[in-house]
C-alpha cells in the first residue's frame, strides 16, 4: 500500500523523490481523516488501474479520481499534506499540522523557489539574487 | 524578611536588560523582577511555531502555565477589557525573559529631529522636553549595544537626524525584489518628492556580533529568530547576569510601596504559585512595557498615592498611542522570489516628515519580501487552486509558483497623536493572580484617517509604476492593524502636572523611581520605537549611575 500510495503522491504534487518515512506518516494522517479516509485503499487502487490502462494518465486522474466525491477530496488532502504537511479545514482557515519536521519538509516552499520559513534559505544575503533553485 | 538591592528593574524585556546590564556593570546590586518565564529552549519555541495551526506572534511562547499566570493578549479582543472603545486597539505585546524582542521584526529606524518638537514645528501633539540632538549619541551607543546593520551614508541626515558614528555593522542587503521594484519606479515623483527606497536598518546582524551568527534568512524573525540572528533581549538579561545580576522568572509585581519621603522603596510581587514576596530598592526601575507598567502604578493606590504611583499629574495610562499601520497588494509582472531573507529589507522614508503634519499623520512605509502577508498566504493561494480550481500535478505547481514569487505588498506605518482619552485603565476582571487586567479605551482620529488615505494613494502610484496587476489597496479608513509599537503611557515632560517622568525618565513625584521603555515617548512618530526606547534606557542607566553614587 505504502508504495501505491507514494506513486499516487508523485503524480499528484509533480514531485518524483519523495521521502519513505514521509510517505507512511502521511498514509496514516489521511487514512484517519473523516469521512473520505477509509476511502484511501480504493484511492489507491483506482491510480493503480489508471497506470495500468497506458491512457493520458493525467486526464484519467481529473476524471476517475478528482471528480469523484470520495475519491476527490481524499485527493486533495494528500495534495495538501505534502506541500504543506498540514490538512486544512473545509473553508481553508484552519490549518492543523503535524510534527516540525513534517513542517520543515513541506513541498510548497521549495515550488515557489523559497524555504519553509524558518529554515535558513543559505547563505547571507542569497535573497539579493534570483534564486537557484 | 525582605530582599534588599542597589536597585530593582521590573521587566526583562530590552529596556530593563539594557538598564540591568549597565548597572550591573557598574558594580550595584541588581534584581530583575519579571512576569513571565525563561523557557523553554530556542530549539522547541521553534517547534511550537513549526506545528501551530495559527502561526502567530504568539505562536512559539504560548504555555498554558504562562498563559494564566502572566498573559499576554493575542489579539485585539483577548486579555484587555475594550468595552468603552469606539475603535479597538490591536497590539500584542510578550511577557517573558526577553520580552517582545523575541517576537519583534527587528527594524531599528531612529527618530527625526521634527518627531521631538510636534507641537513648536506643526502645532500639534506635544514637544519632548529634550531634542533629537541630545539623544543623538545614545542612539550611536544603542545600535552598538544591540547590533544594528545599516547603511551610514545612506541615512545620513535623514530628515535633519545626524549620525555621528557609523553603524557597527554594514547593511542587510536589499531583496531581489527591492531591486526590482527600485528600478521599476526609478523617477517616481509624488507630491513633489521623489519615492526613493531606503534601506532599512535592523537590529540583525550582517556579520557575526556578540557570538551570535550572521542573518541566514530564515525568514521568521516574526515570530521567532531561530538562530538568534536577530537580536533579542536575553542578550543583555545573559550579560547582566554575567555580572552579577539576579533574574527571578515568574514574578509578577503587584504593588509599589510609597514611603513618607515619597521615594519608592518595596516591590510586593507574586510568583506564580499565589505566594507573595518583597524587595526593597534604593532604586527602582519600571520598564514592563506601556501597558503592564501604567497598570502597576494604577494598581499602587495609597494614601500618598491617592491616583496611582507616579501619577499626581493624572497622565499615568493616557495618551496611548501605537503606529496604525495597513497594506496593500499587487502582482508583479515578473517573479520576486518572497519569502526569501528577512520579510523586509527595504523601505520608504521620504512621507514621514512635513508641512503635512499640521492636518494628517506622517506614516513609513516598508517593501515585503513576504508576499501577500495576511491577506493571501501561500497556504490560500494553494487551496483556491486545488480546492476552488481542482488543479494538481505539474499544472498545480506551475500554477502556484507563477502566483506567490509574483506577490508583493508594500504595508505603512501611520503615527497617533497623543489624546488623553486613549487610555489604559484597570478592569473590574482579574487574571488568575488576581491582579486586575488592563483596560484599554481607543478612538480613531481623523488626523489618520487622512494619512491612510494618503498612503494608499502612494501605494497604487508604486503599483501603478510597477505595471503590476490585481492592485487592491484598503478603502475603508476606519481599518486598521497594529504594529505592537505600544508608547506614551507614562510620557515624559519638563510640566509634573502634564507628565509623568521628566527629561531622565525620572517619575516627577518619586526621586527614586524611573520608568524607562516606550510607554515615556510623549510623541509616537513613525519610526518603530524599540532603539529610541533602547537609547532613553541607556540614557536612563546613566543617570543613575549619577544619582545612585552621588
Amino acid at each position: 500500500m505504502l508504495q501505491g500510495f507514494i506513486a499516487l503522491s508523485s503524480a499528484l504534487t509533480d514531485e518524483h523523490t519523495l521521502d519513505q518515512d514521509l510517505a507512511l506518516a502521511y498514509l496514516e494522517r489521511v487514512r484517519g481523516t473523516e469521512p473520505h479516509g477509509q476511502h484511501l485503499e480504493r484511492l489507491i487502487q483506482v491510480f493503480e488501474e489508471i497506470q495500468e490502462s497506458g491512457g493520458g494518465i493525467d486526464e484519467q486522474i481529473e476524471k476517475k479520481i478528482m471528480k469523484d466525491a470520495s475519491l476527490g477530496p481524499l485527493a486533495r488532502q494528500i495534495i495538501f499534506l505534502w506541500y504543506t504537511s498540514a490538512l486544512p479545514s473545509d473553508d481553508g482557515k484552519v490549518w492543523e499540522f503535524g510534527s516540525a519536521q513534517q513542517y520543515f519538509a513541506a513541498l510548497m516552499w521549495a515550488s515557489v523557489h523559497a524555504h519553509a520559513p524558518g529554515l535558513s534559505g543559505g547563505y547571507f544575503g542569497h535573497w539579493k539574487y534570483a534564486p537557484d533553485n | 524578611m525582605s530582599d534588599e538591592f542597589d536597585v530593582i528593574v521590573i521587566g526583562a524585556g530590552v529596556a530593563g536588560a539594557l538598564v540591568a546590564w549597565e548597572l550591573s556593570q557598574a558594580k550595584l546590586r541588581v534584581l530583575i523582577l519579571e512576569a513571565g518565564q525563561r523557557g523553554p529552549d530556542r530549539v522547541d519555541l521553534v517547534g511550537n511555531f513549526a506545528t501551530a495551526s495559527s502561526k502567530t506572534t504568539r505562536s512559539p511562547y504560548k504555555d498554558v502555565d504562562g498563559d494564566k499566570f502572566a498573559p499576554s493578549p493575542e489579539r485585539e479582543k483577548d486579555y484587555y477589557e475594550q468595552s468603552t472603545s469606539t475603535d479597538l486597539f490591536r497590539s500584542t505585546y510578550e511577557r517573558r525573559v526577553g520580552g517582545s524582542t523575541w517576537h519583534w521584526l527587528g527594524n531599528v529606524p531612529r527618530f527625526i529631529p521634527n518627531d521631538f518638537r510636534m507641537k513648536t514645528t506643526y502645532g500639534v501633539g506635544v514637544d519632548w522636553p529634550i531634542t533629537y540632538d541630545d539623544l543623538e549619541p545614545w542612539y550611536c551607543k544603542a545600535e552598538h549595544a544591540i547590533g544594528v546593520s545599516g547603511d551610514h551614508e545612506e541615512l545620513q541626515n535623514l530628515f535633519g537626524a545626524y549620525r555621528s558614528l557609523p553603524f557597527p555593522m554594514s547593511k542587510i542587503w536589499a531583496s531581489y525584489s527591492d531591486l526590482k521594484v527600485a528600478q521599476a519606479i526609478r523617477g517616481l515623483e509624488y507630491d513633489g518628492l521623489q519615492v526613493k527606497i531606503l534601506s532599512t536598518p535592523q537590529a540583525r546582524n550582517s556579520q557575526p556580533y556578540q557570538g551570535r551568527p550572521l542573518c541566514a534568512g530564515n525568514s521568521t524573525c516574526v515570530p521567532i529568530c531561530p538562530i538568534q540572528a536577530k537580536y533579542d533581549a536575553t542578550v543583555h538579561i545573559a550579560l547582566a547576569e554575567s555580572y552579577g545580576a539576579l533574574l527571578r522568572e515568574k514574578s509578577v509585581v503587584t504593588r509599589l510601596i510609597v514611603d513618607d519621603d515619597m521615594h519608592v522603596r518595596k516591590v510586593i510581587y507574586k510568583t506564580w504559585d499565589n505566594a507573595e514576596h518583597e524587595a526593597t530598592g534604593k532604586i527602582i526601575v519600571i520598564a514592563a512595557h506601556a501597558i503592564e507598567s501604567p497598570k502597576l502604578l494604577l494598581m499602587s493606590r495609597s494614601d500618598r498615592a491617592p491616583n496611582g504611583v507616579a501619577n499626581s499629574s493624572g497622565e499615568v495610562g493616557r495618551n496611548l498611542m501605537d503606529h496604525l499601520q495597513g497594506a496593500g497588494t499587487a502582482l508583479a509582472r515578473e517573479p520576486l522570489f518572497p519569502f526569501r531573507g528577512p520579510p523586509t529589507t527595504s523601505g520608504i522614508d521620504v512621507f514621514r516628515d512635513g508641512e503635512f503634519r499640521h492636518k494628517r499623520s506622517a506614516f513609513r512605509m516598508s517593501l515585503g519580501n513576504d508576499g501577500w502577508g495576511r491577506v493571501e498566504s501561500p497556504y490560500d493561494t494553494l487551496f483556491k487552486l486545488v480546492k476552488e480550481q481542482g488543479l494538481f500535478g505539474e499544472r498545480l505547481k506551475e500554477k502556484l509558483a507563477d502566483r506567490v514569487t509574483r506577490q508583493f505588498r508594500i504595508s505603512y506605518s501611520t503615527e497617533m497623536l497623543p489624546r488623553d482619552h486613549n487610555r489604559v485603565t484597570l478592569s473590574e476582571e482579574k487574571d488568575a493572580l488576581g491582579i486586575p487586567r488592563p483596560s484599554i479605551h481607543m478612538g480613531l482620529d481623523d488626523y489618520n484617517r487622512l494619512g491612510f488615505q494618503k498612503a494608499w494613494d502612494v501605494m497604487r502610484a508604486i503599483f501603478t509604476a510597477m505595471k503590476a496587476d490585481e492592485i487592491s489597496t484598503p478603502t475603508d479608513p476606519n481599518k486598521y492593524s497594529g504594529a505592537g509599537h505600544i508608547m506614551g503611557t507614562c510620557r515624559m515632560g519638563e510640566d509634573p502636572r502634564r507628565s509623568v517622568v521628566d527629561a531622565e525618565c525620572r517619575a516627577h513625584d518619586h526621586r527614586n523611581l524611573f520608568i524607562i521603555g516606550a510607554s515615556v515617548f510623549p510623541t509616537g512618530a513613525t519610526a518603530n520605537p524599540t532603539l529610541t526606547a533602547a537609547a532613553l534606557a541607556l540614557r536612563a542607566a546613566d543617570t543613575i549611575k549619577k544619582q545612585i553614587g552621588g
